[in-house]
């Protein structure tokens, strides 16, 4: 049939970056990251945990098509700060908070269900 | 007044009305009919065959009778064939004929009982049939479905419907309006002959009008024709009151200025008046001529024994009356008028046919008894042995499986009678045995016979007809519609006599035209008049509801017309009606209860004078009262159920009363193309192309009519959760979003089942066709034929045939194997193979293919409120919008489609079915009542849902709330069958047509996509140029030609053969098209000249 294969959506092909940055030609402290095999899961958290971040100006992702398995996102923040900068703190702060909520979870459930839950 | 017990359950009637008869009853009722009563009319009529050469030679019929179903195997009958082996082994469904006959052979005297004279296609479900009275079981045994309506035959494996035609009534007299003139016309069909009589106002004068007079007679001049020789006369029978005789007035002054006084002048003036077509039979007399023209062409359906014209010119004048009368308040007749308009079915066709064949059949064994008998012979002729058997079977046969019933007798020639029963759906095949077509022209561009009459009220749905051109034309059967047969007219007459009808032949002219007195007819056959017609209707009437005579006899009184019309005759719509006397219901509770308990039937009801069969004219003449409480004083009826004026299409569809009306015609047309079960035995067939779902359901919001036509237990389509919001803008025009774990789950998933088939013939020198075993990487294994279950690729092999090739005394095997054509060669397997035989005698290889398909972007789903979309996006179930109790929806539809479309309907079955998911039980939406509003309403809010069916919807992939609330509930969809895997088509480069060179044509033929006219008119106004050599030439049929430019004819490499030199040869481009006209140009002599110039000069 003539429907995708649905690994398409997660498997990066051969020698296929997951991530890629391009600064933006105009702007200053501006760029786009294009990250391969992701979907709104990503974008959404890394743009909202980016707009948090008082040094970053803008934070926004797209998917720019439903069937291209990528995504986009701009950032924009201060003279004193980066992109780069901005996602690696973004990223670690949305791992701490996960880690934070599974850890709480911990504590609220018996321990028995929370390794059944979690698998 | 206390109101009475009600009568709230009396659409209990309608479940016991279908149970009793089915719903294609009209179908094989009339084929029983024909089978059991015309057949032996028609032998009764044909009963003799003489010769010519020997007067003592005679072959005479005594009883014919259709012999139920049986199969020719070779040397054996068997007797126990069912429709299931016809449709596997493709074989034809068909009883023997036989015949009783008694005939001279020498000097004895012969009687024969049992000769087969040809078999009978046999209607599935007719007496005849096996499944007639089968139980369950016993139709499971038979590899049938128990829902199967029947009423269609099985031809050569083939179900074929003969389709319900509509025609103007017979021997009935119409008042029109033509070209300005007042006509009035009768199409008069008796056994042997169809004739048209016209009498036409013009010129302040009245004419008569038949095909066989080269020109419109004097209307007087036939009357003293007829022997109405007295002007006096002529005046009474038509009317005497002051206005007719003035119009009537210059008609009879012009027949005095031709000098036509006495009935033999009148007859000599009508027989010069006669179309010389061919004078055969010596000379006759203008007189003899004028009086069989009389006799036999005018309104030929009035009896006239013994050239005694006093009926036929009572019959004339009354039509000149009705002129007259319309004269005054220019009201014509509507032709239109469902009363005009007799529905031919199965059985009446059948029987012309036969009529037709059997003729036939009597002329061949005349002529071979007219050769046999001139000449001595040592052995007598022996009729038995002439007789033909393949005449009528094959004729039969053929005008069934063809469509194409021609009939030399009445010089008729109707083509499409017949159609394949569409087996899509369900529904579909149910629709196809309830569809009208009409034999008007679909190209003319006339509204009136288009048009929703309202005459038709209760008996044709209103919803079900195509769009475009056959729109209005093409019709279906409302749910309770009796078409009814034939029943004997004798009784009736004998009936109307004793009931106080004086004999028109006892009465003169004056008492006809008497304002007081009725004229009685009966099927268009004027019987005479009575001076208490409305005494006479009520007697007669009693007579019928106490089941004297037939229930389908209808009688009505016209008071326009000053009439009182009896019909009896074939293909009359009728349904039942409750009736009321006294302002009272006759059909009591008690009577419900009975029913309910089956003690009774629905036939009971009828026979007990509780209900009865209304027409459409005695409907006019009778006062309905849709409920109880509607019924007043002068009510006669009582209506069973309002939602029974739908068809069956139409009856799925949830409050259609609540829908803009188109919408439910576009409904009527996609539940056709639903996928679903189509039958319970869809595991056994072998079709072309069978469609099937993979989970389907019942609806959740059913009507009454789903549950009376089984669609719950062969439903099409799934319910879905809906949500009604604008999403990821994939969903604009109609398109809807879909969430991809729906279909995980199973959602719009079908099965797609063809056909492959082949068979092995047998070819003089005792050659057959030979199945060799497959190459080893072939998928045909090493039997030659595919095995069951492997998958398969386009192009392998299925079949491994082998067909002889006589060379000389030699004998090769050319391979002429079956190859599996699929589309994309991917998910196919073989799911059956069947090896049998049919009466050809030759090997049958059937093979099933199976391939199964997930929905995709771009298929086509429906609700069933005439709301199509495709599927535009597949969205993963963790982005789509949830609600708190964690329910997602399968389905996002567009809110765009509603304002303009109108389908209130649609928002009902929402707040229904999410009512019924949240109670647990159905919901009706039946047409003019189910569940109302607020009881589904008060439902949600019971269980904490809103009120209005919104729900709280959370963004799936940014986790905040939506900012509005969501109408979100289930919905019952349809999967349609248009299908992107089925119609995705592109190609670079390909096949070419052998003759031009060129892109083969369509997606079958992998072929290309025509850059067509319009396109073409874009680049040329664009000016691209060389974009439209590339499109035109180079891309399709470029051809390299030499030509030379002295004679400018075409030559070869180098040489002009025209001009014997190699000077002036020149290569050049050309579409192989151009080069091919001009060859055929030269073959017809006519030489085509290219002029050449250089292309910088």
């Amino acid at each position: 049939m003539n429907a995708p294969d649905p690994f398409e959506s997660f498997r990066l092909e051969d020698g296929e970056a997951k991530i890629t940055y391009e600064p933006d030609s105009k702007v200053p402290n501006a760029g786009t990251f294009r990250m391969n095999r992701e979907d709104h899961t990503v974008g959404n958290l890394l743009a909202s945990q980016l707009a948090k971040d008082p040094r970053v100006l803008f934070a926004g992702y797209k998917v720019p098509h439903p069937l291209e398995h990528y995504i986009l996102l701009r950032v924009h923040t201060t003279a004193q700060y980066s992109p780069k900068e901005a996602l690696k703190q973004a990223l670690h702060d949305v791992i701490y908070d996960v880690a934070h909520l599974q850890s709480s979870l911990r504590e609220q459930l018996p321990s028995e269900e929370f390794d059944n839950r979690m698998g | 007044m206390k109101p009475v017990a009600t009568l709230e359950e009396k659409w209990k009637l309608l479940p016991a009305f279908l149970k009793m008869k089915g719903l294609v009853r009209q179908h094989i009722e009339s084929f029983n009919h024909f089978i059991e009563v015309d057949i032996k009319k028609i032998l009764a009529a044909n009963a003799k065959v003489t010769s010519d050469n020997d007067p003592n030679f005679y072959v005479r019929y005594l009883d014919i009778r259709v012999l139920p179903p049986s199969i020719n195997e070779g040397f054996k009958t068997n007797n126990t064939v069912t429709p299931m082996q016809c449709r596997l082994r493709s074989a034809t469904y068909a009883g023997d004929i036989v015949v009783d006959l008694e005939y001279r052979r020498g000097h004895e005297t012969l009687r024969v009982e049992n000769t087969r004279i040809g078999r009978m296609p046999i209607m599935l479900r007719s007496n005849l049939c096996v499944l007639n009275g089968a139980s369950h079981a016993k139709q499971a045994k038979y590899g049938e479905c128990p829902h199967d309506p029947g009423g269609y035959f099985v031809v050569s494996g083939t179900e074929k419907v003969i389709l319900i035609q509509e025609q103007l009534s017979k021997n009935r007299i119409i008042v029109e309006e033509f070209k300005g003139d007042l006509t009035a016309s009768v199409t008069s069909s008796s056994a042997d002959r169809k004739t048209k009589t016209t009498i036409i106002f013009k010129n302040d004068q009245f004419y008569m009008l038949v095909n066989t007079l080269s020109e419109a007679v004097p209307l007087v001049v036939v009357l003293k024709a007829m022997g109405v020789i007295s002007d006096q006369e002529i005046m009474q029978l038509i009317g005497a009151e002051e206005e007719a005789m003035l119009v009537l007035g210059p008609s009879v002054e012009r027949c005095a200025n031709l000098n036509i006084f006495t009935q033999n002048q009148a007859l000599a003036y009508l027989g010069s008046k006669i179309k010389l077509l061919r004078t055969y039979g010596g000379a006759r007399t203008k007189e003899d001529m004028g009086r069989d023209l009389l006799s036999s062409v005018v309104l030929a359906h009035v009896p006239c024994e013994n050239f005694d014209f006093r009926a036929k010119a009572v019959f004339l004048s009354l039509m000149v009356r009705r002129v007259i009368i319309s004269m005054g308040d220019k009201m014509t007749d509507d032709r239109d008028y469902l009363g005009n308009k007799r529905l031919e079915l199965a059985g009446s066709l059948m029987s012309l046919l036969f009529e037709d064949t059997f003729k036939n059949f009597n002329a061949q064994l005349k002529r071979q008894a007219d050769v046999n008998l001139s000449k001595n012979r040592v052995a007598a002729f022996d009729a038995t042995n002439f007789m033909r058997e393949d005449i009528i079977t094959n004729s039969l046969r053929n005008a069934i499986s063809s469509g194409n019933w021609i009939l030399k007798r009445f010089k008729m020639e109707r083509h499409g009678v017949t159609s394949v029963l569409s087996r899509l759906s369900f529904i579909a095949s149910l629709g196809m045995m309830t569809r009208i077509t009409s034999q008007f022209e679909k190209t003319r561009k006339v509204s009136g016979p288009r048009s929703l009459q309202p005459s038709q009220w209760g008996m044709l749905c209103p919803a079900d007809t195509p769009e475009g051109e056959a729109c209005g034309l093409v019709k279906n059967l409302a749910l309770m519609t009796h078409v009814t047969n034939d029943d004997e007219e004798e009784p009736l007459v004998k009936l109307a006599y004793n009931l106080g009808v004086e004999s028109l032949h006892l009465i003169n002219g004056e008492e006809f035209g008497r304002s007081s007195t009725f004229l009685v007819f009966i099927n268009g056959l004027m019987l005479g008049v009575t001076r208490r017609p409305r005494i006479m209707v009520r007697n007669f009437r009693l007579l019928r509801r106490s089941g004297r005579i037939s229930p389908f006899v209808s009688i009505s009184l016209n008071k326009k017309h000053r009439c009182v019309y009896i019909a009896s005759d074939a293909g009359r719509t009728c349904r039942p009606y409750i009736i009321v006397e006294n302002g009272k219901s006759k059909v009591r509770p008690h009577h419900l209860e009975e029913l309910n308990m089956g003690i009774t039937t629905f036939d009971d009801f009828v026979i007990n004078g509780l209900v009865e069969y209304l027409d459409v004219n005695e409907e006019n003449d009778s006062l309905l009262a849709l409920y109880e409480n509607n019924i007043e004083a002068d009510t006669t009826h009582l209506e069973i159920e309002p939602f029974t004026i739908l068809g069956a299409c139409a009856g799925l569809i949830p409050y259609p009363n609540h829908n803009q009306s188109p919408r439910n015609t576009y409904q009527c047309a996609m539940g056709k193309q639903a996928m679903g079960v189509i039958a319970l035995n869809y595991q056994q067939r072998i079709d072309t192309l069978l469609y099937s779902l993979v989970y389907p359901m019942r609806p959740v919001v059913k009507t009454r009519t789903i549950e009376l036509i089984d669609f719950e237990k062969l439903p099409a389509g799934q319910n879905p959760i809906v949500a009604v919001m604008s999403f990821s803008g994939y969903d604009i025009e109609d398109a809807t979003v879909m969430n991809r774990a729906s279909f995980d789950r199973g959602y719009g998933r079908c099965v797609v089942y063809s056909k492959m088939q082949t068979s092995l013939k047998k070819y003089n020198g005792n050659l057959t066709d030979i199945i060799r075993p497959a190459p080893r990487d072939e998928a045909g294994n090493a039997k030659g034929i595919v095995a069951v279950g492997q998958p398969m690729y386009n192009r392998d092999v299925l079949v491994n045939k082998q067909t002889p090739i006589k060379r000389g005394t030699e004998i090769d095997y050319a391979s002429t194997q079956v190859r599996y054509k699929g589309t994309v060669g991917k998910d196919a397997y073989c799911d059956q193979v069947m090896v049998s035989s049919n009466n050809e005698d030759s090997m049958l290889i059937k093979i099933r293919v199976r391939s199964t398909r997930i929905p995709e972007l771009g298929d086509k789903f429906s609700s069933r409120h005439g709301q199509k979309g495709v599927c535009g996006l597949i969205v993963n179930q963790e982005d789509m919008p949830f609600n708190d109790a964690g329910v997602c929806p399968d389905k996002i539809m567009n809110p765009h489609g509603f304002p303009s479309r109108m389908t209130v309907g649609k928002l009902m079955e929402f707040c229904g079915a999410k009512a019924g998911v949240l109670n647990g039980n159905y919901n009706y939406g039946t047409a003019f009542g189910g569940t109302t509003i607020p009881e589904m309403c008060n439902t949600l809010l019971k269980h904490g849902y809103n009120y209005h069916g919104k729900d709280y919807l959370t963004s799936g992939i940014t986790g905040e709330p939506l900012e509005s609330y969501i109408f979100m509930g289930p919905v019952f969809y349809q999967k349609l069958k248009h299908m992107v895997m089925d119609k995705m088509h592109a190609r670079s480069q390909g096949p070419m047509t052998l003759l031009t060179r060129q892109p083969t044509e369509g997606r079958a033929r992998e072929g290309g996509l025509r850059l067509g006219e319009m396109e073409r008119d874009c680049l040329i106004g664009h000016g691209s140029s060389m974009l439209l050599l590339e499109r035109l030439m180079i891309s399709s049929d470029a051809f390299e030609v030499h030509a030379c430019s002295q004679c400018g004819l075409l030559g070869s490499a180098g040489w002009c053969q025209y001009c014997k030199s190699s000077r002036g040869i020149s290569k050049l481009q050309l579409p192989y098209a151009c080069k091919l006209l001009f060859q055929e140009l030269q073959s017809m002599n006519i030489v085509p000249r290219l002029t050449l110039q250089h292309y910088s000069e």
